[in-house]
């Protein structure tokens, strides 16, 4: 060893915490050093090969290394569980739904979307667009007031939100939703109606043109026990 | 002796490299060229507008095909064509830009959309990304940072902040974004912009003067700041001498159609649909 590698190595130990200058003393430290190596250093790298050359053989145009590659990258994604990770977000969702409407005050001013929510049920409404549009060349829409309340969601009977333009809210039905308003609602009704309504001001405001509205529902296999 | 030979050279040579048409109230620098981000050279198409003997208004390209809102996907190529067939426009010099940005149909605005004192949509208060790094100025409040607006009292054009717009103040309004410079010609683009975003083909509408307004439509792409300081530079200097500019919706959106003396010339691609345009229209 050279005579800087060693200044070096004592410098380490003088800077290394007192239970590593234990192991030094007791003369341990090679197989410390061996510990860090296959309990810190090799998993990753062997992980950092391993995927450098699954990447290399993906681009080798052989039938048998193409196999090869193919039964490699199976017991990996088994035994990591990659498609239960990547699935696993999505597994708890009973249905999905997307909506889009335009409410206009003498035309539609609500619009009901028909759901099937049984009470203590997770849900989560997302609202992305709230908006005014004109519809023709004649409208002028209301822009002096256009940070008015424009339209009430409910669920069943119950108004749980009411939007402003350019709202850009989620609505969670969960634990906290449920707790304070399952009351409202039989333990065997199915909740069966989600409504969007222009508000009375809108209607007053709202002399042409539309409110368009976009979002999503998401209702989860999830029944909410109460506490 | 020297000047007015040096003059006399000068105005022989510049043509040559710069085609220049002009037609009593706009002008076209067909080949101008700036220095872009990391070295490259950024070709330009330059309209200049004489508001003193032109009018400018924003249009909403659904009303203004004579259709409704969510049935049309018109380009400025399309519009053109659409416009060229309406007796308003035919037979007539005109120049359409194309606008701002869509919403969620190709041919609603995003932001406000004021047509001749009618309000076709308000105002986005959509808040400036965190990535953008940002002047402080009420510049950069919102993400679609300003507002062409000809004003209601004096009928002169500017680029209000889109977070101090009045309902009202405008008798034509468009709104986008960002602001690359504030008035007057003060750099609103951060210098770390050409790290931050990708470059792009662009159109930005600049003020020159209270009577002069000019178009800037890149042919290749690039970031705003490169695209900033040589707009913000005096004309003297090689520059455009704008007080203030306003980026308009780009990439393959952007374009200009001049309906001139002879058939239509388009500047830049102009194929993507878009929601508003701004046409200049001799008085």
């Amino acid at each position: 060893m050279s005579k800087l590698a060693r200044q070096i190595l004592e410098v380490l130990k003088t800077l290394a915490p007192d239970s590593v200058k234990q192991i030094i003393e007791k003369g341990l430290l090679r197989a410390l050093v061996i510990l860090v190596v296959v309990t810190v250093v090799l998993p990753p790298a062997i992980v950092l090969l391993a995927a450098y050359w699954l990447k290399a053989l993906g681009g080798i145009d052989n039938k048998a290394v193409t196999a090869f590659r193919s039964a490699y990258l199976e017991v990996i994604e088994d035994g990591f569980s990659i498609e239960e990770v990547a699935t696993r977000s999505n597994v708890r969702l009973d249905y999905f739904q997307l909506f889009e409407y335009d409410l206009s005050p003498r035309q539609m001013p609500v619009k009901e979307l028909r759901l099937s929510l049984e009470p203590r049920q997770k849900a989560a409404i997302q609202l992305r667009t709230v908006t005014f549009k004109a519809l023709d060349a004649t409208c002028s829409l209301p822009e002096a007031e256009a940070d008015v309340e424009l339209v009430t969601v409910s669920l069943g009977d119950r108004p749980i939100r009411t939007l402003r333009q350019d709202s850009d809210a989620t609505i969670d039905i969960g634990r906290p939703w449920w707790r304070d308003n399952a009351d409202q609602f039989g333990d065997d009704d199915l909740v069966q109606r989600l409504s969007f309504r222009l508000t009375q001001r809108a209607r007053e405001i709202l002399t042409c043109g539309s409110v368009h509205l976009e979002g999503s529902v998401q209702v989860f296999k999830d029944l909410l026990t109460g506490e | 002796m020297r000047t007015p030979a040096l003059v006399l050279i000068v105005s022989l040579i510049v043509p040559m490299h710069q085609p220049t048409f002009a037609a009593g109230w706009w002008s076209l620098e067909d080949r101008r060229m700036f220095p872009g981000s990391g070295g490259s050279t950024v070709r330009v198409s330059v309209v200049t507008i004489d508001l003193r003997q032109a009018n400018l208004r924003g249009v909403s390209v659904p009303f203004a095909a004579r259709s409704s809102v969510g049935s049309t996907e018109l380009s400025v190529r399309g519009l053109a064509q659409a416009l060229l067939k309406q007796p308003r426009y035919r037979g007539k010099e005109w120049i359409l830009v194309n606008g701002g940005f869509s919403s969620y149909r190709v041919d609603v605005p995003l932001g406000l959309l004021v047509v001749d004192g009618k309000v076709y949509s308000t105002l986005s208060k959509e808040k400036t990304r965190r990535t953008q790094e940002v002047s402080g100025s009420d510049y950069s409040q919102l993400r679609w940072s300003g507002v062409l607006c000809q004003r209601t009292a004096t009928s002169n054009w500017e680029i209000v902040p889109a977070a101090r717009y009045t309902p009202g103040s405008c008798r034509h309004a468009l709104q986008a974004g960002p602001v690359p410079i504030e008035p007057i010609s003060r750099m609103a683009i951060g210098s770390s912009e050409p790290k931050l975003e990708k470059p792009y083909v662009r159109t930005v509408i600049c003020i020159a003067s209270e009577s002069r307004i000019k178009v800037a439509t890149t042919r290749d792409a690039t970031h705003l700041l490169p695209m900033a300081i040589w707009m913000s530079r005096p004309e003297a200097s090689g520059g455009l001498g704008c007080r203030a500019a306003l980026n308009l919706s780009g990439d393959s959106s952007s374009g200009v159609v001049i309906n001139g003396a002879k058939s239509p010339t388009l500047i830049g691609e102009g194929s993507f649909p878009l929601p508003t345009a701004l046409v200049f229209e001799a008085k």
